[in-house]
């Protein structure tokens, strides 16, 4: 997406929402599965549970040699304030992916050239599988579909190595959820 | 649906889910009403499965006495239909006390057509429950599984369940031979603590 850099994604949203560990499954995903090379790097506002905090993910075929995301290819937003924060720095031609009853899309949210846009409904989605704590995995299930930098199978395989022992059927099917949400209301990989 | 404990989640049913071989079955749960699905499902098990039912549920009587369970609310059985939405393939059963000190603890079986194992559709019933047990408060589940069902006992570990107990000769099948049973358990609220710890500690790690 962003020539030799490779991809850049930028996670956001509050603390509590498995920010990181999206990230984590993604880098996971390209640099174990798939045999790539993936970079994150964490960052967290000083309040307790419910502030800011982001991921900052590059995936790349070759060696990453600067870690830090500067203006991401994908940016996916899980609260209003990292929409704010971030909507910026979205590259042009970039995919914006956000939490739909978390974040609204207001005017005056200015898009940059080319950008598109893909909203899920994921609280919801890990409300109807009774564990509100999955949403963070639907959403990189949504990832997954919508905008693809690695394979599904790998994103999938991920997930289950990263999640607790026991907790993998339920985040499975998270996943899949996410994935296929992705898949029915925008076609998968546009 | 008369049945109070199936009150809070009736609503979701009936499921459709594709399997692993991309075949769609629906998921929902069993009344009464169902007994004769239910029967000819037993009878058409093959006898090596049948060696292994807690209950001799290919008897009409006692097959009902287990429905009977249902009404009392003291227990809910999920059932997975093929895709004609007559045939019955699988079933997986909760069941609960609500008194006793037990009441907190939930017990799980489940029976499936041999030929439907490789799909993942035990997992689906017996995950369906988990979380149908995990929205009616209960904390903890067990299943009991005999010494030689290796796959399912893999299968619970990985849905979370530990070994927590053998009990030595404790089934007789029903060709007359003895079994270990061991004790799988599951400690839910546990389980999900420990997600809710590991993301925690990702965004807020502990100062240095």
């Amino acid at each position: 997406m962003s020539g030799h850099r490779g991809t850049e994604v930028r996670i956001a949203g509050f603390g509590g929402q498995g920010v990181i560990l999206s990230g984590m499954i993604l880098g996971r995903a390209v640099s174990i599965f798939e045999n790539k090379h993936a970079t994150l790097m964490q960052s967290f506002g000083p309040e307790a549970r419910g502030g800011a905090c982001s991921a900052q993910v590059i995936l790349s075929d070759e060696k990453i040699l600067y870690p830090y995301v500067k203006a991401p290819d994908v940016l996916v937003v899980m609260s209003q304030p990292a929409l704010r924060t971030y909507l910026p720095t979205l590259r042009e031609g970039g995919k914006l992916i956000y939490e739909q009853d978390l974040v609204k899309l207001e005017e005056g949210d200015e898009l940059p050239e080319g950008a598109t846009c893909y909203g899920v409904p994921a609280t919801k989605i890990a409300e109807g599988l009774r564990r509100r704590i999955v949403l963070n995995i639907v959403m990189v299930g949504f990832i997954s579909a919508v905008a693809p930098m690695v394979s599904m199978e790998s994103a999938r395989k991920a997930v289950l190595h990263s999640v607790p022992r026991g907790t993998e059927a339920l985040n499975g099917r998270a996943f899949d959820m996410g994935y296929r949400y992705g898949v029915e209301n925008y076609g998968g990989e546009s | 649906m008369k049945f109070g404990m199936y009150q809070g989640f009736m609503g979701q049913y009936p499921d459709r889910r594709v399997l692993n071989n991309d075949v769609e079955v629906i998921i929902r749960p069993l009344i009464p009403e169902d007994e004769d699905k239910l029967l000819s499902f037993y009878r058409s098990l093959p006898p090596e499965t049948r060696l292994r039912l807690r209950q001799d549920n290919t008897n009409r009587k006692i097959l009902q006495r287990f429905l009977e369970e249902i009404p009392l609310g003291r227990m809910v059985t999920m059932g997975a239909f093929a895709p004609d939405e007559e045939t019955l393939v699988g079933e997986c059963s909760l069941r609960i006390m609500h008194h006793g000190w037990a009441r907190h603890v939930g017990e799980l079986k489940y029976s499936l057509e041999p030929k439907w194992s490789p799909t993942g559709l035990g997992g689906i019933l017996i995950m369906e429950l988990v979380e149908v047990a995990s929205s009616q408060g209960l904390d903890k589940l067990v299943y009991q599984v005999l010494d030689d069902q290796v796959r399912l006992k893999k299968m619970l570990q990985e849905m979370g369940f530990v070994q927590e107990a053998i009990l030595r000769d404790h089934a007789t099948d029903l060709s007359g031979k003895k079994h270990d049973v061991y004790i799988m358990s599951n400690y839910m609220a546990e389980l999900w603590r420990k997600m809710e710890d590991m993301i925690m500690y990702q965004e807020f790690p502990p100062l240095p």
